[in-house]
């Protein structure tokens, strides 16, 4: 099991790692990104399901998806 | 079932907290066991003697780092006037002559739950390579000095900064092979030889408290990270978490050491790494987080001890926030008063 399906999570973007005792908060896009995620959509998706969810260009949402999903790499969760 | 009297050492519930107002605590939750508390307190001002709720008498012992046969003496006293079935002692300073004297306490008719010589003797920090090595984790580089010479070679070993820690207790990171120098000389002086070296490492500090019975099960464990510490290292709040490597490893420590007692086993985490930095061989001052996540391991103990049914009791959830506060109280000088002169609590 990866290491975001472990999350608890609830609907107000505040994370919990039960195996490290880390928690995290997210705003609302970086909730639905990381449901998408969990939902195991692949990152090459995530640009398009931005875009079509919020008023971005598929460019500007590849980055933000990009960044997110660094993040996420560093903080060991991918 | 008649009361079970149990002495609890470490009552002096302060800013630097002994386990034993947790220990009290939870026995005093356990509605299956019928105890009372007998505080053994080694100063007249520690609160947990005046905290008549979860201690019901007191009793001022002397320092059994001092004169064994007096402390035995002093304990058989308090079975004699009072009553005392079993004691569950709580410092490290305590332990060396609860392991010494488990038997001749036995014959007195006072139990205890605790490791023998040679399983405490195991887990001092300077032989700590060989359990982590057993228990399938890893031990940050160390070297075990005792010179400054062999100081100075373990530092250009391991390379700057380094971790310097007596082998009982105390540990200081050092910058500079000066600085070194000066916490292995503190060390030495409060402390005594081995000095332990050791490299820096970076992660979670992760922590298992846990309960073995001596014949290689674990009766309970609960892990926990310290998310707030106060200026002396000491848990202020905390979180329970289920980090499988190292639950594991606990348990693999209890089953491959046949550990006998109480034990907390701190770690730092790094991704996939584990690291062990330390064993006490007894109940740290937050035990109470596991009671209240219904993991009761002095209940447990008890148990055990005396030979009533005992199942391991490893549920608990991980997610299980623990805040410690502190606390007032006001009373009148007579129990003080009670402690100084005639060394026990009035009650």
């Amino acid at each position: 099991m990866s290491a975001i399906s472990k999350l608890a999570m609830n609907d107000e973007g505040f994370a919990f790692d039960p195996m490290t005792g880390a928690c995290y908060t997210l705003n609302q896009t970086g909730l639905r990104l990381l449901q998408w995620l969990r939902e195991g959509r692949r990152q090459e998706d995530i640009p398009h399901l931005l875009a079509e969810s919020y008023d971005v260009s598929e460019d500007s949402a590849a980055r933000d998806a990009t960044d997110f999903c660094l993040r996420l790499k560093t903080l060991k969760l991918a | 079932m008649a009361t079970i009297r149990v002495g609890v050492s470490g009552i002096n519930a302060v800013d630097n907290p002994g386990p034993g107002i947790g220990v009290a605590r939870s026995l005093k939750e356990c509605p299956d066991i019928d105890v009372e508390i007998v505080g053994l307190a080694y100063d007249a001002m520690e609160p947990g003697i005046y905290m008549d709720w979860l201690v019901d008498k007191s009793y001022i012992v002397p320092y059994p780092s001092g004169n064994s046969a007096e402390y035995l003496e002093r304990l058989c006293q308090i079975r004699d006037t009072h009553g005392l079935d079993h004691v569950i002692p709580n410092l490290d300073a305590e332990l060396p002559f609860y392991i010494k004297y488990a038997t001749t306490l036995e014959d007195c008719g006072i139990r205890t739950f605790l490791p023998s010589m040679p399983q405490f003797r195991l887990r001092g920090k300077d032989r700590l390579a060989g359990i982590a090595d057993a228990i399938g984790i890893e031990l940050p580089r160390t070297e075990v000095v005792t010179s400054c010479d062999m100081l100075v070679h373990a530092v250009e070993e391991l390379g700057l900064p380094v971790m310097v820690k007596g082998s009982f207790y105390k540990a200081c990171m050092a910058h500079t092979t000066g600085e070194a120098i000066e916490h292995y000389n503190h060390l030495v002086a409060e402390w005594g030889y081995p000095i332990i070296v050791q490299e820096v490492v970076t992660g979670d500090e992760l922590n298992v408290v846990g309960l073995g019975d001596g014949e290689g099960t674990a009766l309970g464990l609960v892990g926990v990270k310290k998310v707030s510490i106060t200026a002396l290292g000491k848990i202020w709040t905390g979180v329970t978490i289920k980090h499988e490597p190292m639950l594991a490893a606990a348990e693999a420590f209890v089953r491959t050491f046949r550990w006998r007692g109480p034990f907390e086993l701190e770690c730092i985490v790094d991704g996939d790494h584990v690291y062990l930095i330390e064993i006490n061989p007894r109940f740290p001052a937050w035990l109470y987080f596991a009671t209240g996540v219904g993991v009761n391991l002095p209940a447990q103990l008890l148990r055990c001890s005396r030979g009533l049914p005992v199942t391991p009791c490893m549920d608990y959830d991980a997610g299980k926030l623990f805040v410690r506060y502190s606390y007032e109280m006001v009373t009148d000088m007579l129990p003080f008063q009670a402690m100084v002169t005639r060394g026990e609590s009035l009650s």
